[in-house]
């Protein structure tokens, strides 16, 4: 049976593409194009997830260049025993939950209209997304659209276990009755 | 809306989660089979993870990549490789005062200069005779083209980490 490691190794051989755990490894070695590789591999999920959490398109891309940057720094604890993933996501998770912590959310003025059109051309979900609370949006994006597991939430978020899933329970339950309302 | 429905919905997402007890479960599940609305609940709150998972996002913007690695630059460079030739300035400058015979050969250098760019506009006006060509020195002159080399590859080391640094 092939592990998920194994399987990576296996596609990135078929298509010619170094795998991020190949990558990870040169760059902890000081590749700096095998850094970029990885940025430019994982650029799309960690601006989806800033833009997602800030609702900012600037403070997005200062969130996105933050976790990065992190990375780069912390590529020398990267375990190369190890799946790059699972520890790269975890690195975000904190990165991004620290974020609001560390800097207050700026208070942009949006003219009436941008901010309309905006809304309009959103998605029901998207909506009801962007209408939760930083607390309930942030483990639901960490577990469903970055598959983190609910441990890793947890220990990037500095909640038990239990709360990460009474967060992800009370999230839902808002975005479904949201979605409900819009079908009616 | 029933009571048993407000407390049947508060367990939704347990129950698609798999938290609930095998009894709690069999009672949700018989009121889930009579009740029409709960069933739309219980049929949004089955497919929201999924949703979650392909939520839509903006593409990211195309100088996210350029600004990550400038940054990153910027951590490569040293602190000795960047305020180095600071030093080097500095020793270049007092050099070059020495040489000049401290500030007041300093404050003679540029008034002799002014003079002479006062002459040179003198006589272009017709007023005064052509300043005499001034005394070469090398010394001062390889100096002088050490410190402007120096300073040009600080700036250009500064300006690449321009964004770093403000």
């Amino acid at each position: 049976m092939f592990s998920e490691r194994a399987l990576t190794a296996l596609r990135a051989q078929v298509t010619g593409e170094p795998d991020a755990d190949t990558l990870a490894q040169a760059a902890q070695g000081g590749d700096l194009s095998a850094f970029e590789g990885l940025v430019r591999r994982y650029q799309r999920r960690v601006y989806g997830l800033a833009y997602r959490h800030l609702q900012d398109p600037d403070e997005a891309q200062d969130l996105a260049q933050e976790v990065f940057v992190r990375l780069y720094r912390n590529l020398g604890k990267y375990d190369p025993e190890r799946p790059f993933e699972p520890w790269f996501w975890r690195l975000a998770a904190n990165v991004a939950a620290s974020y609001r912590r560390r800097r207050p959310a700026a208070a942009v003025e949006l003219p009436a209209t941008t901010a309309a059109d905006a809304r309009e051309d959103t998605l029901p979900l998207e909506r009801a997304l962007a209408d939760l609370s930083d607390d309930l949006r942030l483990p639901v994006l960490l577990h469903y659209y970055l598959d983190l597991p609910l441990d890793g939430v947890a220990a990037s978020m500095g909640l038990s276990l239990s709360g990460v899933k009474s967060r992800l329970h009370r999230a839902r339950a808002i975005l479904r009755r949201v979605l409900v309302e819009e079908d009616a | 809306m029933a009571a048993i429905c407000v407390w049947v919905r508060e367990q939704l997402e347990p129950l698609i989660d798999g938290d609930l007890a095998p009894a709690r479960v069999d009672e949700l599940r018989g009121h889930l089979a009579a009740c029409e609305a709960c069933r739309e609940h219980y049929a949004e709150a089955s497919s929201l993870p999924t949703r979650l998972a392909v939520v839509r996002t903006p593409e990211p913007p195309l100088n996210l990549v350029r600004d990550v690695l400038r940054r990153v630059r910027g951590d490569r460079v040293g602190p000795m490789r960047l305020w180095g030739p600071l030093g080097l300035e500095l020793v270049l400058f007092l050099i070059t005062l020495w040489y000049m015979s401290g500030f007041g050969g300093l404050y003679l250098l540029v008034q002799r200069t002014a003079a002479d760019a006062g002459a040179v506009l003198g006589w272009d006006l017709g007023q005064a005779n052509l300043p005499p060509p001034a005394a070469g020195d090398l010394f001062l002159l390889l100096l002088c083209g050490l410190l402007v080399a120096t300073t040009l590859y600080h700036l250009t080391l500064l300006a690449r980490l321009g964004l770093r640094l403000s």
